[in-house]
């Protein structure tokens, strides 16, 4: 080991270690106990917390360890400066000796713990840290690669409510299935995306206290396994359950309508299901309020009727991820007046309909045809949008940034700020005071990720 | 013009023009607070001494025109090779008028002149130096015990295991 790497590695680990010898529970560096620091120059202890953390703003993780691996009054400063500035790690951005530094010195205080997610990724050598250091991790994104007969590591951290999940086990039905009976003692887990390709979800329905379930992203997960779920997880108010489910039935929907009466959020796909399969009977979810359909082109009417006259509560985003529908569909579904998001693919643009969905943040379109008129007509006339994300704007050049700043210089009004994204043709560009143009577009919708989020905080 | 009158902790009373004083955002909201009552009435600064508050004045005289400073991105990292020349030889000063100056602009809350004494002395650390020499800078020493260092190098050897 050279002699830099040794005195980094001294500096982490001395605090885990150091506790008891650190500032006596006062926020300001100048109390420092005497016999804790060991400096014969000491200019620098007239700093108070405040003004470190602005001096380390101002370096990069490199950096930062090194100064923290120098001295234990300065490993001290910048543990309490970790401590809130590193709370959320994605472990992508970090190289694995400063990983493993840094983990020590942020310790408990770590909320959130990202790695990659991919059957290459050793991300779980790092839970021998996390177990060590980091107990009260509430958030994990993790691939599990390694058995080892348990998950010891893994289940010390008792505090985890969200666990992103990718299994990668040689032993796919026997361990993913172990892997998901062993969750049931995570008391505090509340939301689980599972990625595991040839799973086929047995024994997940064990985990009957999740409020959140994604899964069905890959191929193997079955339908009897979704309905377990469906039958057992009475609490859900998010389920996504993907588009490579084969053979959802009726009874899958049937289960789900009869059982997930707390579900706010669904998401699923119909491209794989039989014709016959009545998929509208989600419209009879009582609290549903965000829809989210894969689809192959085509999405039944029924579906739309049923959500223009669902009662309780009202339908809020409509995510439609496939190919052009028809225009009759999108007028359709504008009948939808409640929706705040709308996520649409169409070969021409009904705007007359689109304009009617008057509480709209949140617009999403691939209509290849918009031209530049059609656009401006629906920041006209669309009052609460937020963003309007269009993708696919071949018909759109730089003449619209002109017609948007006219507009703009003739309100009387401040509307509040609209983010514009325009995949096509137009750079990015401040339109002051309340238009953002973006060169780009957006690919998740914004409602039903941002409530999930908030909500499995609180 | 008005005259604000300060005094700094060691009692020494400087006079300055508003605009001046102004750069100060702890001062700006006292002469607020005081309305009126500013005129001719001494404003106390207890937690800056006289040699500091001197150096902050001519900071503030130096910058009073400045145009406000724009909102930084976050999620960016922060520059720190933007310091004027004019900043860069006004800084030119000993390692505890450094700190000083940092400690006072936080306290009158003057983010320009402590956005650049921060950078100052994070240019001090920062560049690839070792832990060795992130000491020389500051003057002090490896307090790591020898103990401390066998200890984690046992650690170490455990991690390499796992």
């Amino acid at each position: 080991m050279s002699e830099q790497a040794s005195i980094s590695n001294v500096g982490e680990s001395v605090f885990a270690r150091n506790r008891k010898r650190k500032f006596s529970g006062s926020e300001d560096a100048r109390n420092a106990e005497e016999p804790q620091v060991r400096t014969p120059r000491r200019t620098f202890l007239v700093l108070n917390e405040d003004c470190w953390r602005e001096i380390l703003d101002y370096l990069n993780l490199k950096d930062q360890l090194r100064f923290a691996s120098s001295n234990v009054f300065f490993g001290e400063i910048f543990k309490r400066y970790a401590s809130r500035r590193y709370i959320h790690i994605d472990s992508r951005k970090i190289g694995d000796e400063d990983l493993k530094q840094l983990l020590q010195f942020v310790g408990d205080y770590l909320v959130s713990y990202e790695s990659e997610l991919n059957y290459s990724s050793n991300g779980d050598q790092h839970l021998w840290i996390l177990r060590s250091c980091c107990k009260n991790l509430e958030n994990l994104k993790m691939t599990f690669r390694r058995f080892r007969g348990g998950w010891d590591d893994l289940n010390s951290l008792k505090h985890l409510k969200s666990l992103h999940a990718y299994l990668h086990f040689q032993d796919v039905d026997k361990q993913c299935t172990r892997f998901a009976q062993n969750l049931k003692q995570f008391k505090c887990l509340r939301k689980l995306n599972l990625e595991a390709p040839s799973y086929n979800g047995r024994g997940l329905h064990v985990l009957d206290k999740l409020e959140s379930l994604e899964v069905g992203y890959w191929d193997g997960f079955d339908a009897e396994s979704l309905a377990d779920c469906c039958q057992l997880m009475k609490q859900l108010r998010h389920l996504d359950f993907g588009y490579r489910i084969q053979n959802v039935t009726k009874n899958n929907f049937d289960i789900l309508v009869k059982n997930c009466k707390q579900l706010e959020r669904l998401a699923f796909g119909v491209g794989y299901l039989d014709s016959t399969v009545p998929y509208e009977l989600v419209c009879q979810l009582p609290k549903l309020k965000h829809l989210k359909v894969w689809h192959d082109g085509s999405v039944r009417g029924s579906l739309f009727e049923g959500l223009i006259h669902k009662r309780s509560s009202p339908l809020e985003s409509l995510i439609l991820i496939g190919p052009d529908l028809f225009e009759e569909q999108v007028k359709h579904l504008c009948n939808i007046y409640t929706l705040k998001e709308l996520y649409v693919s169409c070969d021409s643009v009904p705007l007359a309909d689109l304009l009617k969905l008057k509480n709209l943040l949140y617009l999403h379109l691939s209509m290849p045809s918009i031209t530049n008129d059609e656009l401006l007509d629906l920041l006209k006339g669309l009052p609460h949008l937020k963003v309007l994300n269009i993708r696919n704007n071949f018909n759109i050049d730089g003449s619209f940034v002109n017609r948007v700043r006219t507009w703009v210089s003739e309100q009387k009004e401040l509307r509040g700020k609209i983010k514009i994204y325009l995949s096509h043709n137009v750079d990015t560009v401040n339109v002051e005071p309340f238009i953002e143009i973006i060169r780009g577009s957006l690919i998740d919708p914004i409602l039903i990720r941002e409530e999930l989020s908030e909500q499995i905080q609180n | 013009m008005p005259i604000i009158r300060l005094e700094s902790s060691d009692k020494e009373i400087f006079d300055t023009d508003q605009e001046t004083a102004k750069c100060s955002e702890t001062i700006k909201t006292a002469l607020e607070d005081l309305g009126d009552e500013s005129d001719n009435s001494v404003l106390p600064l207890p937690n800056v001494n006289s040699l500091i508050l001197k150096k902050v004045l001519h900071w503030a005289t130096y910058h009073k025109d400045d145009a406000e400073l724009a909102e930084e991105d976050e999620n960016k990292e922060k520059r720190t090779d933007d310091i004027s020349s004019w900043d860069a030889d006004f800084l030119k000063v000993d390692q505890g008028t450094l700190f000083e100056l940092i400690l006072a602009a936080n306290y009158l809350n003057i983010q320009g002149l402590l956005d650049v004494t921060c950078k100052t002395v994070a240019n001090m650390i920062k560049g690839g130096k070792s832990p060795q020499e992130i000491r020389d800078t500051f003057g002090i020493t490896n307090d790591f015990s020898p103990s401390e260092e066998e200890q984690v190098r046992k650690e170490n050897e455990w991690c390499e295991d796992k």
